[in-house]
């Protein structure tokens, strides 16, 4: 029921899932080969804070996995994200200046569950099978989610192969996934986006090539390139577009972009071990992206990973991320302005994010019917700003916002 | 074509550029913080949310739309490189 939801919020909520998704390490067993030996049980609590007290996320994960047989492990995850907030709709103009619309300010919020203009449950199921062979290893997956506006079902199968005294892994993957998309629709709020009609789906395809290499005993380094394709229905039924002709306005538009969208991505990261400070790890990663929307994007990140004592380890990190605008953002459209596609999302528009973080983790072994225990905790700051942009922009900082990232986490392996 | 032809040739060059590593040599790269991605569901938790507020995707094998198909690659890709390098 909720209304300007599915940018900030959905795909927050995607986000999510896929963390219910993801499994941790799994200890292998030099005697078996591949195949791992233990159970695994891990839970996560996740935390998301927005400023301007726009969008705020609770995540809950809980994952397990066991070995079937000698050589194929099992997995499960289940995760339950409950969202609420408001989000961005448009942009008008005030006195001159460029001004967001959120949905906060409408009466949506008095009618809602949470008192918010967005409140939102999401459920999820992730499912997986791997086998692993003397040189390869294959794994297939699928799940489903599905939240009050939005469905999800997809399956992926990935394959493995070392080569070169297995310094080297070739590996491949293929992924599809379905999403149906119901918008919902509150009295009194903004009608909502039907260029659809009642239901709007859209289809994910993603291939992956990755070579990962061993460099030498204290390095590796993996490259992956990712093609992904997405058609159907790509917009988002709860943003709009303001039309202005000057200073006027005009009319209010649906956010309408094309049914098709074609990306490319590279990621290196690199990983290197350092024996003088403690066994301390350092992690780099550059991804560069690029897709027919006009989007090229660059990400750097760089994390610290130092054992203290006692299984106490501590992990600063840093990121920085840049993106150009696609070819049909418009912050406001004009009405002298020919253009079929459109769309005013400030996800769409030019900028740059800064974000720094700190995680403590602790490792307990030796403990009574458990093989080995982990507590984590961490905390991070994310600032976007359309200064931060390679090169800057002129857009100005109507868009810009932060956010804070909570998580406290505990693994078990038995 | 030919932005997918570079990357294709960099990646044979530093292939074939790495000296050899002995499996008894390996014993660091098996140290848990030297996993590609050391901790999963953080790192979900953090790449698709920074992903629901930027426009880049995948890499990673990850970040598709609401659900993230290849997100169990990750997953398994991890999984295989840690058994590989402990059970050597």
């Amino acid at each position: 029921m909720n209304h300007y939801k599915k940018n900030d919020n959905s795909a927050i909520v995607a986000g999510l899932t896929l963390a219910a998704m993801a499994l941790p390490g799994l200890i292998p067993d030099a005697k078996a080969g591949r195949a791992e030996e233990t159970y695994n049980a891990d839970f996560q609590y996740g935390n998301y804070a927005e400023s301007s007290d726009r969008i705020y996320v609770d995540t809950f994960d809980l994952a397990a996995s066991a070995p079937i047989g000698k050589a194929m492990t099992g997995s499960l995850s289940v995760v339950r994200d409950t969202i609420s907030g408001a989000s961005p709709i448009y942009n008008a103009k005030e006195n001159g200046k460029t001004v967001q619309m959120v949905s906060g300010a409408s009466r949506n919020a008095d009618n809602s569950d949470c008192g918010k203009s967005i409140c939102d449950q999401r459920d999820g199921i992730t499912g997986g099978l791997s086998y692993f062979f003397e040189q390869s290893s294959l794994a297939i997956g699928g799940g489903f989610s599905q939240e009050r506006d939005y469905t999800s079902r997809y399956v992926n199968t990935n394959f493995s192969m070392d080569f070169n005294k297995k310094l080297t892994t070739l590996n491949l993957g293929a992924a599809l996934a379905f999403d149906e998309i119901n918008p919902t629709e509150r009295p009194g709020g903004f009608v909502r986006n039907r260029d659809c009609g009642e239901l709007c789906s859209k289809t994910t395809q993603q291939y992956l090539l990755g070579v990962s290499q061993i460099i030498d005993k204290n390095s590796l380094i993996q490259n992956n390139m990712t093609f992904s394709y997405n058609t159907g229905y790509l917009s988002d039924p709860y943003k709009k577009v303001a039309v202005f002709d000057g200073d006027v306005f005009t009319n209010l538009l649906n956010d309408t972009r094309p049914r098709e969208k074609f990306q490319w991505a590279w990621l290196t990261q690199y990983v290197r071990h350092f024996g003088d400070l403690n066994g301390a790890a350092l992690h780099a990663d550059y991804r560069f992206t690029t897709d027919d929307w006009g989007i090229n994007t660059h990400t750097a990140e760089f994390s610290w990973h130092q054992p203290i004592a006692a299984g106490w380890q501590v992990i600063p990190r840093f990121r920085y991320y840049s993106q150009d605008q696609a070819d049909f953002y418009r912050a406001i459209a004009s009405s002298d302005s020919a253009a079929t596609v459109y769309s005013s999302d400030y996800r769409l528009a030019g900028f740059g994010t800064l974000s720094g973080g700190l995680k403590l983790s602790k490792e307990l072994s030796g403990l009574k019917h458990l093989h080995d225990a982990k507590f984590q905790v961490g905390a991070e700051f994310y600032d976007h700003s359309a200064s931060y942009e390679i090169g800057g922009n002129r857009l100005g900082n109507f868009a810009d916002f932060s956010y804070y990232l909570f998580t406290a986490s505990f693994n078990l392996k038995f | 074509m030919r932005v997918f032809k570079i990357p294709l040739i960099i990646i044979l060059v530093l292939s074939a550029a790495c000296t050899n590593v002995l499996p008894r040599q390996r014993g660091n790269l098996a140290l848990p913080q030297m996993a590609l991605t050391t901790d999963t569901l953080e790192f979900g938790f953090r790449q698709h949310t920074a992903f629901s507020k930027e426009a880049a995707f995948g890499g990673y094998g990850g970040g598709c739309g609401c659900n993230c198909p290849l997100r169990l690659f990750l997953k398994f890709c991890t999984l295989i490189n840690l058994l590989r390098y402990e059970s050597l």
